[in-house]
């Protein structure tokens, strides 16, 4: 009995302690939660980085584009796509002839010269000459929705710029643009 | 009485204690793991930044491989306007506009070629024992176009033909500025010049920058010698280096 002196019970006696050890889980299992959604997002960001440097490996691989067919064949459906599916991403490659001088995209430009607009135009200057993508369902003619997250990287390339009948080659861009999930 | 009070009060003084040291070791565990998710992926990310620069920077040296030096004519003019733009390249018959003389399939890699195909010590100087071949203005053409990103982002860059580790010397006509022809938008280099180290290796100066991007690739040129009976050929090695950095006096961008 005297070895009970004292004693509230077995909740009574760390009553006090209660509120600080519950306070301190939640604490705990709240950053554990927290910070592994910040992990798999960076995880996510830097595989789409990764997939998006690997598709522009593909594309930049000769440093040369002068063949529409070629590209379409070859490189886009025999290699792009099949890498995107490999590493589950979309993307979108766009190449541009700029044969009289690189212009700098800036708002306020017409919509042919955005990076993400979807052409096959035969224009020498600014805008879309090819496109590859992966994602279905995506008309020609206007700029494909990226979402704001997908990264995009762009590369200098040798295209054909015709004059008269000088098979002259020029300047290009080819713009990557890779993305996880669905379109914008 | 008075002894069964103490006693409650102290294990309640103890178990509040615990229940606080506890709290407090949850929250320097928190602290521990908001300092790892903190700086998780950075190094990742910035190894693979400096990827696609290099990868940047080697599509610019496989672009210069092919492109027709005559279609650079319109670098030095505002793609706007029309304006001349870069007043070390505007000239009509030392600038970009007088690539327009090489129309056919004279690529700016063919055109470097020839300007170093001469007698050593060779010299970057647009020409070939003393024809005029543009060479190193139609490299520094297709750079400034080339590296407009960059360039317009703060960043610096400079482009060296090496040999043997040393940077073939450029040369400027007499009468113009001493050091037009060094390809590089440093001004610094382009007042003062840089030795037989090269742009890419003098700006590893912490007074210039503390992290210099560089790719360096090979590029063979064949020195035929018409002065002996048979011509001697000669294969010459070098290599041609293209590098980046931010400047000291620029904020990174």
């Amino acid at each position: 009995m005297s070895k009970l002196k004292g004693f509230v019970g077995p909740l009574g006696d760390d009553l006090p302690s209660i509120f600080p050890i519950v306070a301190g889980v939640l604490l705990f299992v709240a950053s554990l939660l927290y910070a592994n959604n910040l992990v798999d997002e960076k995880n996510q960001q830097l595989d789409t980085r990764k997939a998006a440097l690997g598709l522009s490996y593909i594309v930049t691989e000769k440093g040369l584009i002068d063949d529409a067919a070629d590209f379409k064949s070859v490189k886009c459906e025999d290699q792009l796509q099949k890498f995107a599916a490999s590493t589950r991403v979309n993307f979108l490659v766009t190449v541009k002839r700029f044969c009289q001088g690189i212009r700098i995209y800036q708002q306020g430009s017409p919509p042919q010269e955005s990076p993400y607009f979807l052409d096959e135009s035969r224009d020498l200057q600014a805008r879309t000459w090819m496109y590859c993508t992966n994602v279905e369902g995506v008309p020609r003619g206007q700029i494909m929705d990226v979402p704001a997250h997908a990264v995009a990287l762009s590369y200098p390339v040798a295209v054909t710029c015709p004059e008269g009948d000088l098979p002259l080659r020029g300047l290009g861009m080819i713009t990557v643009a890779a993305w996880k999930g669905k379109t914008a | 009485m008075e002894g069964e009070n103490r006693m409650k009060k102290r294990r309640g003084q103890a178990a509040l204690f615990d229940g606080i040291t506890f709290l407090l070791l949850a929250s320097l565990s928190a602290a521990m793991i908001f300092g790892f998710v903190g700086t998780f992926g950075v190094q990742q990310d910035r190894v693979m930044r400096s990827a696609y620069v290099l990868n940047y920077m080697q599509s610019v040296v496989k672009a210069s491989y092919y492109v027709d030096a005559s279609t650079l004519t319109r670098v030095a003019e505002d793609v706007n306007s029309g304006n001349p733009v870069y007043g070390d390249l505007r000239s009509p018959t030392e600038g970009c506009r007088a690539l327009s003389d090489y129309k056919g399939s004279f690529t700016v890699s063919d055109l470097l070629k020839r300007d170093l195909s001469e007698k050593t010590p060779e010299k970057l100087d647009d020409a070939f024992d003393g024809t005029p071949v543009m060479g190193v203005t139609a490299m520094h053409c297709a750079l400034k176009e080339l590296m407009k990103p960059f360039a317009f982002s703060g960043f610096s860059y400079g482009f060296d033909v090496l040999r043997s580790g040393l940077a073939v010397q450029t040369e400027a006509k007499p009468g113009s500025r001493p050091f037009r022809r060094l390809v590089t938008n440093e001004p610094a280099f382009l007042n003062s010049g840089v030795g037989q180290t090269g742009v890419c290796l003098s700006a590893q100066n912490p007074q210039i920058s503390s992290d210099v991007l560089a790719v360096r690739v090979p590029f063979k040129v064949v020195y035929v010698d018409g002065s002996q009976e048979p011509p001697a050929r000669e294969l010459r090695e070098y290599e041609l280096a293209l590098c980046i950095w931010t400047p000291q006096t620029a904020a990174s961008p």
